[in-house]
């Protein structure tokens, strides 16, 4: 990419309609995401009939904005009331809200805002150097890789499992479970739906999230295993202006800044995994390789940090194998290669050959979004500390109705309320068990990415497992892969084995802790 | 734009009058006087999306009032199909169908058959493509099958599920072509978009799928689009051989895209919207929104697309009886 | 409810017992080895190892079976989590006869009044909120929520 095109790219965005544009789609879809239950998929469909009468750059420009805001503004609802906006989100959910819980609910806002808006900056920019290059890379990846990665993401569930990794393997098996729901792929035919057509069609994480994460958490307030009231906010946390404190963070962690983006940015090129998988993947490494891996979910900034960077880095990423080659990679990028499309913009290698000014703008107006991220998260958390301040017998009945109204809405359908409330029992009887949630969530977006991909390559390989070392690059990351988990293992029996020495088998509990 | 809508209007307003006169001034006859919902089978960001936004911001244009599209996804199309048969017949929740809705009942999935829809008119038909790797050892699609013959197995082929239209268009060209279904190699994946993914990166060999979702690719060298499962060619690939041109096969599956509604909705919503969706059709600006996706823009009016459905329903169970997908 | 690891393990492995049947009647299709079962066995013969595993460490503990003193002595709260459960149960027949204007007032009305909110709140709050959310989601956002028969005086 030569400078000319950047300017070019640069008068470009930096017009009235298209400032405007982005500046609109970034106050909706900041008012989309904060809604409990609502998605950035939804935000942008509901865009698509404006987008027929706007230009081109605009257009996009709109689209890019609303999505990148919506996810991050989803991470409002997450850290104040438990509500994931999205399956990517619930990685760290419990993070932000145990800090909303200490009565640093301002800190978890600042911190999701302006590490998720950093990390969509040195995306954007990674992006403007590496993109087609990226894109051609990922184009190299197919479902043998996958099958790696997607196991790489299991793997995860180990570090956010918490005190008990058993417990957490039950929570991720029963996810799993869940995703095995609906009709089968490989088959053709419907699998646990006991003859029910909204089963075949499979349960959405959305109203599992909601009803496992809020539901049940709303049952555990009013029951005698709350360990407190509802989150409030503390008397200094009322004083604390957004962004407070955040610089002190940067500078201590600025590793997991950079590891958190990079994650983000490489996982996310890849179409139909990286997305969900960049922030999980990110707050495993950063548990496994912290200094102090025993503070984690009790609302410690360090994942929270790595993880939301990851999040918004792998967002622009996600958008060059959507350009560069028309293979989307979710839902939103597939809206907007349709808008491209329309507006007589084919996305395609030719269109960085032919017309690099467009592709590159549309990288700017990401680098714009994120820009504007700052302000208007400022605004944003101001607004949402009124949240805390409401009484309990207001703010309870009112997150009920949202999580009603979220889990209708994703489906237009009643049976997901149905699905959160079953959901909510469930989650309420596993964390009082302590069974952790959030592999619940790991296991039901990995599901069909880990099982579709094995079973594929299977076919490919017919039946061959070695398949899966055939290729260059699965062969590295089947091994990095087996590493990991070779390493695990090790781990984990060394301190079975020390525990066993010491406590003298007195206590099973421990025998299992990291 | 606005010539459009006036002759929308006209055209409308004749409608209402006729209907007026037809019910006697039954409970319908200002309908629409609140919202309408489309329920749309497949996810946002589809093709199937995208045409039903543009359909539904135009019938929004010509009965002013909102036409809100409702994405119910799953199951294969199953549970929005469904849901669109299951409606309330009152014409206040139509859907958009795809050819999908002849097959869940050959394939053992209850819940929707042909007979449980009014049929109101289909907007967009295109056949299917043929697309493998452009650095394949065989250059056409005769290389292709010959080499199929020599081993099916070798070549692995991808584009849905199993039963999937995309899975039936090929083992039905292959069962013509004497090559039986049980000595295919079919990769289940989720949709076209993880096939293609597949195929660019050399892991299988072929993606049934239109030539549309596989243009990107073809043109970044990496796929070609060999041939069309069709007897017709497109008016908008003309230079695409099909296969009856090469083999002689007389296999033609056409996927469509059409308005329906659930079993006895009024006849004049049929009337009203059949009338509005060929203007919409014959509307330059719409047909351009079309190709520039590369849709094409086939318009056929209640009758006539009744009767496609009931013989696309008859000739893909049968298609699917010989290639071993029914249950 | 806190069930003992004693109880749960065997529960967990009767579960996964469960699951392996459910996924051994799963259909094969000719010519495919791993299919659509393989996963749901893999997670069968895991959930039954698992409670083995859990049903051991519950051995080694003395805890109680099972403990139900969730709600006891929460007096208005226990019938607050009740209703929040079948009150939104009652939704998903009441939401189309009813329209959400209606239903969401008056749930939203008796959750208030049960945690206590005082009555001038109530009548305040539960329908400003709800009519809120009504008219963002049908207006704005495009979701269909039906009106019911409050949609006759609401514009």
């Amino acid at each position: 990419m030569t400078f000319a095109t950047l300017a070019e790219a640069l008068t470009l965005v930096f017009q009235l309609q298209v400032l405007l544009a982005i500046l609109g789609g970034a106050v909706y879809g900041l008012f989309i995401g904060a809604l409990p239950g609502l998605t950035a998929t939804m935000a942008t469909a509901l865009l698509v009939p404006l987008t027929f009468y706007m230009a081109p750059l605009p257009a996009i420009a709109l689209i890019v904005s609303s999505t990148a805001m919506a996810i991050t503004a989803g991470d409002i609802p997450g850290a104040l009331l438990r509500i994931p906006g999205t399956p990517a989100s619930a990685a760290y959910t419990e993070e932000s809200y145990a800090m909303t819980r200490n009565g640093d609910a301002v800190r978890a806002l600042s911190i999701g805002f302006f590490f998720s808006a950093t990390g969509g900056l040195i995306g954007a920019l990674v992006l403007l150097i590496t993109g087609p290059a990226l894109a051609r890379l990922s184009l190299n990846f197919s479902s043998f890789e996958f099958f790696w990665l997607a196991l790489l993401g299991l793997l995860t569930c180990a570090l956010v499992s918490g005190a008990n990794p058993v417990k957490g393997a039950v929570s991720l098996a029963i996810g799993l479970l869940i995703a095995t729901v609906g009709l089968d792929v490989t088959s053709g035919q419907p699998r646990f739906t006991f003859g029910s057509i909204e089963l075949s069609g499979g349960i959405s994480f959305i109203p599992v999230m909601i009803g496992m994460f809020a539901f049940s958490e709303i049952l555990r307030g009013l029951s005698n295993a709350s360990t407190g009231d509802l989150p409030k906010a503390s008397a200094e946390s009322g004083k604390q202006r957004p962004y407070q404190g955040i610089w002190p963070l940067l500078k201590t962690y600025p590793f997991s800044l950079l590891r958190g983006t990079a994650i983000g940015s490489s996982l996310g090129a890849l179409p139909g995994v990286g997305g969900d998988l960049a922030a999980w993947i990110a707050y495993g490494i950063s548990a496994r390789f912290s200094k102090t891996p025993e503070k984690f979910g009790k609302g410690h900034p360090e994942g929270l940090i790595e993880a939301t960077s990851a999040n918004n880095a792998g967002l622009s990423s996600a958008w060059i194998p959507a350009l560069v080659f028309g293979i989307p990679g979710d839902a939103v990028t597939a809206i907007a290669v349709g808008v491209l499309y329309m507006k007589g913009v084919a996305p395609g290698p030719r269109l960085f050959v032919e017309n690099p000014t467009m592709p590159t703008a549309i990288i700017m107006s990401f680098f714009v979004a994120n820009l504007l991220l700052f302000p208007l998260g400022y605004v944003a958390i101001r607004c949402a500390r009124m949240v805390l301040a409401v009484p309990r017998n207001v703010i309870v009945p009112m997150i009920l109705v949202c999580c009603f109204l979220g889990s209708y809405a994703i489906n237009n359908t009643l049976f997901g309320v149905g699905i959160m409330l079953v959901a909510g029992l469930i989650g309420y009887v596993m964390e009082r068990n302590d069974f952790p949630i959030a592999p619940v969530i790991l296991g039901l977006v990995l599901g069909p990415v880990l099982e579709r991909n094995f079973i594929m390559s299977m076919q490919i390989s017919r039946g061959n497992l070695m398949g899966f070392f055939d290729r260059p690059v699965a062969c590295v990351l089947g091994i990095f892969v087996i590493g990991m988990i070779a390493l695990t293992i090790f781990n984990s029996l060394r301190k079975l084995a020390r525990s066993s020495d010491g406590g003298g088998g007195g206590d099973a509990q421990n025998a299992f802790k990291p | 734009m606005l010539k459009d809508v006036i002759k929308t209007g006209r055209r409308v307003f004749c409608a209402t009058g006729l209907a007026l006169v037809a019910t006697a001034g039954a409970a319908m006859a200002d309908w629409p006087e609140k919202a309408v919902t489309l329920i749309v089978p497949w996810s946002a960001g589809g093709g199937t999306d995208a045409t039903a936004r543009a359909v539904a911001s135009e019938l929004e244009e010509a009965f002013g009032q909102p036409f809100n599209v409702v994405n119910r996804t799953g199951g294969g199309g199953l549970v929005g199909h469904s849901a669109i048969a299951n409606a309330k017949a009152d014409g206040y929740t139509l859907g958009i169908i795809t050819i999908e809705s002849t097959m869940y009942a050959a394939q053992g999935l209850s819940g929707v058959t042909p007979d449980d829809f009014t049929y109101i008119g289909r907007f967009n038909a295109d056949p299917i493509g043929i697309n493998i790797a452009a650095d394949a050892p065989y250059g056409d699609a005769k290389g292709l099958i010959g080499a199929m013959e020599e081993d099916p197995m070798s070549i692995a082929a991808s584009g849905a599920n199993r039963g999937g239209l995309s899975h039936l268009a090929w083992v039905g060209l292959l069962d013509k072509l004497g090559i039986p279904a049980d000595q295919v190699n079919w990769v289940a994946s989720d949709g076209s978009a993880p096939a293609l993914q597949q195929l660019a990166s050399g892991a299988i060999d072929v993606v049934s799928t239109s030539p549309a979702e596989a243009q990107s690719l073809v043109d970044a060298g990496e796929a070609k689009t060999v041939a069309l499962i069709s007897s017709e060619r497109s008016s908008l690939y003309p230079d695409l051989p099909t296969t009856s041109e090469i083999f002689g096969t007389d296999w033609s599956p056409l996927p469509f895209r059409a308005v329906a509604g659930p079993k006895g909705i009024p006849d004049e919503v049929v009337s009203k919207v059949e009338a509005a969706l060929k203007d919409i059709t014959e509307d330059p600006e719409f047909i351009s929104l079309m190709s520039s996706r590369g849709f094409s823009v086939a318009y056929q009016d209640a009758a006539t697309f009744e009767q496609t459905v009931k013989s696309s329903a008859e000739g893909l169970t049968a298609a699917m009886k010989s290639a071993g997908l029914t249950q | 409810m806190r069930i003992g690891d004693r109880l749960f393990g065997p529960l967990l492995a009767v579960f996964g017992l469960l699951v392996i049947w459910g996924a051994n009647g799963l259909p094969k299709v000719p010519g495919v080895r791993f299919g659509a079962d393989l996963l749901p066995m893999g997670i069968g013969i895991a959930l039954v190892l698992f409670g083995v595993l859990i049903l051991v460490a519950g051995l080694r503990v003395p805890a109680a079976f099972l403990d139900l003193d969730d709600w006891q002595g929460r007096g208005r709260d226990g019938f607050a989590a009740l209703w929040a459960f079948v009150g939104l149960l009652l939704g998903i027949v009441l939401f189309d006869p009813l329209g959400f204007p209606l239903f969401g007032i008056l749930f939203m009305a008796m959750m208030m009044a049960l945690m206590g909110a005082r009555w001038p709140v109530i009548a305040v709050v539960a329908p400003g909120f709800i009519l809120l959310l009504y008219y963002v989601f049908s207006g704005l956002l495009r979701v269909a929520l039906p009106a019911g028969p409050l949609g006759a005086i609401l514009p």
